[in-house]
């Protein structure tokens, strides 16, 4: 997962859409809660996913309602997450 | 590893054990009454884990569960031990980890000594499994908030005198937007339905709890706004891994009841625990409560070590409410025509173990829990 597209496209697959239902386009802004889009399965699955294709690990102390509100406050997380596992340059 | 219980732990379990087959009478069909319920209270088995501070035992999650399992062996009114589970696990344990001081005081005592039913209110029609978006709504108001919604499914329900009801406060914060609320009875707006006629449990009363224009003050809310969902996961957990236990005793007893009879009857000339189809039917009877038992155990053993249970506690809860339902099939096909009457109590055992596999979140969905702790 290198960019917010990406992300976007790992959200939208870990969601489990009905079998009459057209899976949405999820754009960095989607307000993701607010639609009813993450139930607690759904969040889980994600990161998980997030772990297993982009070896990221979300602490369990920032999966709250910040961090899943949008794609972009997601991405901000990873970025964090990743910057915190990366060695400090020099 | 240590498989012993300390002299006070056994002789706790014997006592329980033997107080549960005496003090509650068990009758077919009997119904809750406030007199057994307080000689729950009694048994300490309304406040096992509550702090003594507020009135309870002050045990932790593997001798509480234990007391459990000597109360379902001893006892056979599981629908009342299940309402004393369900008081204690989704009710008092939330008051006392998330309640004010306040809150805990008026309430806690009363619900360890039998005085206070409580109830727990979360299911709706739409939402069992999936609580993320319940239709229960609390509007902040000037001074607390307004409760609109109907909860089913609410066991003790038409009976309690306090609620711990769970209501959307930001519908726009999916499961994070869930608070969880202590709504006394009395409580103007606070409606209970009448009691579900069902298939077991005919010892604990379950209805409808409707919420209208209900004012509850902001001493009310448990932790904090928002954390209703995290707070429902910590009641599920003791639910999830205690009171099971209860099912764990209920299975000893079932096994007794099969070994005295095998034992006992005769046909063909023999007894017929030397066919073996009936001894090896026991035998995986055994099998499966052993099993349970030392999951429930290690389930329970991480929750004091203060480690993660999740997985332990969903695969005992499977181990033990499926092995419950299998064994008390077994159990009415081996005592054959006694089995399947009224009055011998094996047939309430398989009524009552049907539930077990719903409850606290049905079997798949605690299967669904162990596959994604094993990364699947």
């Amino acid at each position: 997962v290198e960019t917010v597209e990406e992300l976007c496209t790992l959200i939208r697959t870990s969601i489990t859409w009905a079998d009459n239902e057209i899976p949405l386009d999820i754009t960095p802004d989607t307000e993701l809660l607010a639609a009813g889009l993450l139930d607690s399965l759904t969040i889980r699955r994600i990161v998980a996913n997030l772990a297993d294709e982009a070896g990221i690990a979300i602490p369990k102390s920032q999966v709250v309602a910040a961090n899943f509100r949008s794609p972009d406050d997601l991405w901000r997380l990873v970025r964090e997450v990743r910057d915190a596992s990366e060695p400090a340059a020099g | 590893m240590e498989f012993g219980w300390t002299p006070a732990e056994e002789q706790r379990y014997q006592k329980t054990l033997s107080a549960a087959g005496t003090a509650i009478p068990v009758e077919a069909g009997s119904r809750f009454t406030r007199a057994k319920w307080r000689v729950l209270g009694e048994l300490g088995l309304l406040g096992t884990c509550v702090p003594a501070s507020d009135g309870g035992q002050g045990l932790g999650a593997l001798d509480t569960a234990r007391q459990y399992e000597a109360a379902g062996r001893g006892c056979a009114d599981t629908g009342l031990l299940f309402g004393a589970a369900a008081h204690l696990f989704a009710c008092a344990v939330p008051i006392a980890a998330f309640g004010t001081e306040a809150v805990r005081q008026r309430l806690l005592p009363g619900m360890c000594t039998g005085e206070l039913v409580a109830a727990n209110c979360m299911t709706e029609d739409g939402a069992g499994s999936d609580i993320s978006r319940l239709a229960a709504t609390a509007t902040e108001v000037p001074g607390g908030y307004v409760l609109q919604g109907t909860k089913t499914f609410v066991t003790n329900g038409p009976v309690a005198d306090v609620y711990v009801a769970y209501a959307s406060t930001d519908p726009s914060a999916g499961q994070w937007g869930l608070t969880a609320f202590v709504v006394e009875s009395g409580n103007p707006g606070v409606a209970a339905g009448e009691p579900f006629s069902k298939l077991g449990m005919e010892g604990c009363e379950a209805g409808r709890v409707t919420f209208t224009d209900c004012f509850v003050s902001t001493d009310a809310v448990l932790g904090a706004p928002g954390r209703g969902s995290e707070i429902f996961q910590h009641s599920m957990g003791w639910e999830r891994a205690c009171l099971f236990a209860l099912f764990l005793g209920i299975q000893d007893r079932l096994i007794e009841q099969c070994v005295e009879h095998a034992r006992g009857r005769r046909q063909f000339g023999r007894r017929i625990s030397e066919f073996q189809s009936v001894s090896n039917r026991i035998v995986d009877m055994k099998l499966r409560v052993e099993g349970a038992r030392l999951l429930l155990y290690r389930a329970c053993w991480a929750m004091d070590q203060g480690e993660p249970a999740v997985l332990f506690a969903a695969l005992s809860k499977l181990a033990a409410s499926e092995g419950a339902l299998a064994t008390a099939i077994d159990a009415v096909q081996l005592l054959g025509g006694r089995g399947y009457l009224r009055g011998y109590g094996v047939e309430a055992a398989l009524r009552d173990a049907m539930g077990g596999t719903i409850f606290s979140g049905t079997s798949d969905i605690q299967r669904q829990l162990v596959a994604m702790e094993l990364g699947l």
